[in-house]
């Protein structure tokens, strides 16, 4: 399944031509999903650094694993849970780390990012309080709300029971309007505080 | 309105959030101002989650995926079959997203491995990682024309990225990159790790006669016993197990600049400097020195190093 016959094929058609040694189907599904796994390191890590860590954990893990993928859930439910696993990792061995001393946003090599690094002071108020809520409760309320899963494909995703999923989801969602509540609204940067999260497609 | 006897708790209320009023929320909310507040407070977390971070910027997704695909391939596969216990899986544990593992692993076995072979130091091993680590200086050998290595300096945090890109704009890599070519590179590195100054190094060495300056050593480093073979388990990676892991591929004009020693956080690290002559880059790598796992790394090019 190489070439241009890519752009249009499923996730699903592309993990099987991956599976099987296609390359270029590969790539076009990594890139298909890059922002997608990206957001939802971003929002479990609370942390550009170790988001763009996580991120390149979880593609790396997508490329050599794809040969698991069975097809029987969909792409993305396999997909989200090797990325919440990636981020996860990350937020644990952050924990083990001292704090980094540069709080900036690495310099993407090669390119200037302002726009990407605006973009990020715009949403420190989102990252400071997801901070505070404890990771089993984050990926909870990302995959619900960022990701839009079903309590069942959060489950799945997690492994945990549904029941479990609907109280961690109320938990995470009720800890992060508390810090919200808490959080100044952000005021520091004037060059990008108008900026606003854009709305997801519907 | 009959108001129900208990007010909804956030379970149930969040539940409403998605669609699910099995708790009779509705009837609820319309008649309990307290209830409606902290429902619009969940639905306004909802709406900030909802809202999808920026998109990577193009460069920055295209060298991400790029190094996931290279991941799957034979190369790195390769270095899991080398590198043993835990050294295998800290190996990755901090990829750097700007610079693929993958290149980064070419990059820097390409400086040592040929590096060596130009440096004829003698060192007949399995050539990677013998004298890569010896004692008092860092890839003892590795310079070009000479056989002085970079000495290994102390630095400290390693944990600082500014303090490292201070101690590489003190060690002359900057100035040096001005003048030197790839062959040169080798050399200016055992100077700049000297400290002296590295334009004056560059342009004794403009004619690849030139004699690297003597490095005193740095007594002490507790480098590992090397071995011969890479084994299987937690107390058997070396300094040597770390390089043999990365020796897939050899680029000219790769060069170490620099080599320190300090901790990352509590943990005891070394700092490496590799430059490209090629791509004018550096890369860093800060490893652990008890089991060689990746603890930081970071790319940049050596514009960035001018104040």
């Amino acid at each position: 399944m190489s070439g241009p016959e890519n752009d249009g094929a499923s996730d699903e058609a592309l993990a099987r031509a991956a599976a099987a040694g296609d390359r270029q189907a590969l790539e076009r599904l990594l890139e298909r999903h890059a922002d997608r796994v990206h957001s939802i390191c971003r929002r479990v890590t609370a942390n550009p650094h170790d988001a763009l860590d996580a991120t390149q954990e979880a593609l790396i893990a997508v490329a050599r694993r794809i040969g698991s993928f069975d097809g029987r859930a969909r792409f993305t439910t396999w997909l989200y849970r090797v990325a919440t696993n990636a981020a996860l990792d990350e937020v644990r061995r952050r924990s083990r780390r001292p704090a980094p001393v540069d709080a900036s946003v690495p310099g993407v090599a090669g390119e200037t990012s302002s726009g990407f690094e605006g973009a990020v002071d715009a949403r420190l108020d989102v990252d400071g309080a997801l901070a505070g809520v404890a990771p089993d409760f984050r990926v909870a309320v990302v995959l619900r709300d960022l990701c839009d899963l079903e309590y069942e494909e959060i489950a799945a995703v997690l492994g945990v029971p549904i029941g479990t999923v609907r109280s961690r989801i109320a938990r995470g969602r009720a800890a992060l309007a508390d810090r919200l509540a808490e959080s100044p609204p952000v005021t520091g940067n004037p060059a990008t505080a108008h900026r606003r999260p854009r709305r997801r497609e519907p | 309105m009959n108001q129900p006897p208990h007010h909804p708790d956030d379970e149930a209320l969040s539940a409403f959030l998605d669609g699910s009023d099995a708790d009779g929320v509705a009837a609820h909310l319309s008649a309990c101002a307290s209830c409606a507040e902290r429902f619009d407070a969940l639905g306004r977390a909802r709406a900030a989650l909802a809202a999808e971070p920026e998109p990577l910027p193009d460069l920055t997704r295209r060298r991400l995926v790029a190094t996931a695909i290279e991941s799957a391939g034979t190369p790195l596969a390769s270095r899991d079959a080398i590198l043993p216990g835990r050294a295998r899986a800290r190996r990755s544990r901090r990829l750097l997203p700007m610079l693929g593992a993958a290149a980064a692993a070419v990059f820097v076995v390409g400086g040592i491995v040929a590096l060596q072979d130009d440096g004829g130091n003698g060192a007949d091993t399995t050539a990677l990682g013998g004298s890569s680590f010896s004692e008092g200086t860092a890839g003892g050998g590795l310079a070009a024309g000479g056989g002085a290595g970079v000495p290994l300096l102390e630095l400290g945090d390693l944990d600082d990225p500014d303090a490292l890109r201070e101690a590489l704009r003190n060690s002359g890599v900057v100035e040096f990159d001005a003048t030197a070519g790839p062959d040169a590179a080798t050399g200016g590195s055992a100077s700049a790790g000297g400290g002296g100054s590295a334009a004056d190094d560059a342009s004794n060495e403009s004619d690849g006669e030139s004699t690297p300056e003597e490095v005193a050593p740095v007594a002490g480093f507790p480098h590992r016993a090397m071995t011969a073979e890479p084994t299987d388990s937690d107390e058997g990676n070396t300094y040597d197990d770390f390089v043999r892991c990365l020796a897939e591929a050899q680029p000219p004009g790769t060069a170490l600049v620099l080599a320190g020693r300090g901790s990352f956080g509590d943990t005891p690290a070394l700092a490496l400097a590799f430059r490209s002559a090629e791509t004018e880059r550096i890369l860093v790598l800060v490893v652990a020195r008890d089991d060689c796992g990746v603890l930081h790394s970071e790319s940049f090019t050596e514009s960035a190093l001018r104040p």
